[in-house]
């Protein structure tokens, strides 16, 4: 009996072993290829560090045939495009998990939650696709302006790319709330509503934030859609009619289409500004988790 | 169906709750007078939480509950049949207090754990509201211990001031009915003490029904036992029955 507990127990200590080590190879893999990412862009990018190169980056007006390579529009486009379509996906997003959690009727909240399930899991590409067949003709038509590629067709399209990453976050955080808790203020006399607005929800708030974070991290990095349906002129919005290209868009049209050397450098400027939303999203994640210890 | 008589204020007939087809609560009949200290007692997983919970309306919250019969309250303004009036939910759930077997304090501060519910319940105006508290407190004796931590998170709290905060929480909203599971069951004896103490002083103005494992307990503070069986309860014992010492446990025994 002792031999074979003996026994056992190695042999679970050489299973763990295993596990630990790969898993440190698969840490060190990822962590030596973000650093690599890293420095080549960084290495790339230098020459733009030269004084009169930055200035021409922070510029307004990308006109690469009369030496103009300014990336300010795309950074503004960016910017623009992830707040607006968050400004309409995380209300949205938390008003379908508060429908989800009890104000709504069970057999909707059920079938809810399935239909975010499967968006999460239809191509980017389909949304693009979609909306440039049915939503940008309608915009054309309806406000007659323009061509309908537009800011407005972006965020429209890109908040349904963004609401189940806000959804499933927002909905994981709600259901770690302890049904018991919720039992005790039901039977103090709170109506569902009030409980989830005082009581739930403030006490989800981790989720609510991170919820913000990796949406807007979404937003920003998504290439397809915005290259699809924003129109990308590289320029300042002045309504949401109006065309914009954002910084992956930009990135995308430039790799493909040129190969002049000051265009490929504002590339890795561009480059160098999506990897530091993401730092920062990542490094606001970290900030919300610690928050709570 | 007239209030069976005007002493009474809970009166249930043919009650059943299911889990998922499973019966918890068989066919259950009693009449609990008003002003009163009903101790129920019973072995384990009997169904006294249930029971419980049926006078609140609360087993409807546990998905795949099933709740049959008649549960009739009286007020001070009158009378609900609570599975067939239209009366409020929320209202009755406020009349009907209940403090449950384990505490389960709202994940915020101390103080927040008592203003809330008499913001959104009670609709009180901020400058009533801690003055309530106090009171409160004080009665559950916790505001010695807390009154200068009101701001610290509920959690922080051992088991038993978490209980007591709890009991002082549904007391604030001054219920009607006061139902309590095991009111003290992490709480030391001296603690305890106290407790059925301020519970023989709220009988002047609350039904009380208390689930209780300590026989002790049911003899000192009980007006009437319910001894529970199999969902049903089986015995029904006046407090001049087991007055003496040793009585109660002998009538216990032979149904237990
Ligand atoms: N939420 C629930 N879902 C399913 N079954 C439940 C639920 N709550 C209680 N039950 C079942 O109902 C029966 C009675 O439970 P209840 O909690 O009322 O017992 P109790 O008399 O309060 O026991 P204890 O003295 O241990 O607290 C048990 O068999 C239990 O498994
Ligand atoms: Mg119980």
């Amino acid at each position: 009996m002792d031999t074979y507990r003996c026994l056992n127990d190695t042999r679970k200590g050489l299973v763990e072993t295993l596990i630990e080590s790969w898993l440190f190879v698969a840490a060190m893999i990822s962590a030596i290829a973000v650093g690599a990412i890293l420095f080549f862009l960084i290495y790339f990018a230098w020459p733009i560090f030269h004084e009169d190169h930055l200035w021409k980056l922070l510029s307004w007006y990308w006109r690469p045939f009369q030496d103009q390579f300014g990336i300010l529009p795309m950074v503004a486009g960016s910017v623009l495009l992830g707040i607006s379509s968050m400004l309409l996906a995380y209300p949205m997003g938390i008003g379908v998990c508060c429908c989800v959690y009890g104000l709504g009727p069970r057999w909707l909240s059920g079938l809810t939650l399935m239909i975010v399930r499967i968006m999460t899991s239809v191509p980017t590409v389909v949304y693009g696709f979609v909306s440039v067949f049915l939503l940008v003709p309608f915009l054309r038509e309806f406000f007659y302006h323009g061509s309908g590629f537009s800011w407005l067709a972006a965020t429209l399209t890109l908040s349904l790319l963004v609401l189940p990453t806000v959804t499933l976050i927002v909905n994981a955080q709600f259901e770690l709330f302890d049904p018991e808790i919720r039992l005790a203020t039901t039977a103090l006399g709170f109506s569902p509503i009030k409980q989830l607005i005082w009581v739930v929800i403030p006490a989800s708030y981790k989720g609510l934030l991170a919820a913000a974070v990796l949406g807007f991290g979404r937003a920003v990095g998504d290439t397809i859609i915005s290259l699809m349906v924003s129109g990308n002129s590289p320029q300042f919005p002045h309504s949401m009619l109006d065309s914009i290209r954002t910084l992956t868009a930009h990135v995308a049209l430039v790799v493909s289409t040129e190969a002049g050397s000051m265009a490929y450098n504002s590339l890795f400027a561009a480059g160098i500004m999506l990897f530091g939303v993401s730092a920062l999203v990542n490094g606001a994640l970290r900030f919300i988790r610690a928050g709570s210890e | 169906m007239a209030f069976p008589s005007t002493s009474c204020s809970v009166f249930a007939q043919n009650l059943s709750v299911s889990f998922s087809a499973r019966q918890v609560i068989n066919n259950l009949s009693v009449e609990i007078s008003s002003r009163n200290i009903t101790v129920i007692v019973g072995r384990s997983g009997v169904g006294k939480s249930t029971f419980l919970r049926s006078l609140n309306r609360l087993n409807e919250e546990i998905s795949g509950s099933r709740t049959e019969g008649t549960v009739k309250l009286s007020f001070k303004d009158g009378t609900v049949d609570i599975y067939r009036d239209r009366f409020p939910i929320e209202e009755l759930r406020r009349r009907v207090g209940m403090v449950f077997q384990t505490p389960h304090p709202i994940p915020t501060s101390i103080g927040k754990n008592l203003s809330l519910p008499l913001k959104l319940v009670l609709n009180l105006p901020s400058r009533k509201i801690d003055d309530r508290i106090e009171k409160a407190l004080t009665i559950v004796h916790l505001w010695s211990e807390v009154k200068n931590r009101l701001k610290e998170p509920a959690l922080s709290l051992s088991g038993g001031q978490q209980q007591r905060l709890c009991l002082a929480r549904t007391l604030a909203l001054e219920p009607e009915i006061l139902l309590l599971d095991e009111p003290t069951a992490s709480l030391d004896f001296k603690a305890s003490e106290k407790i059925e103490d301020l519970l023989s002083e709220l009988k002047r103005d609350y039904t009380i029904i208390s689930v209780s494992h300590s026989i002790g307990q049911a003899r000192r503070i009980a007006d009437n036992v319910l001894v529970m069986k199999e969902g049903s309860i089986i015995k029904v014992l006046a407090a001049s029955q087991f007055q003496e010492k040793g009585t109660l446990e002998d009538l216990l025994n032979e149904v237990f």
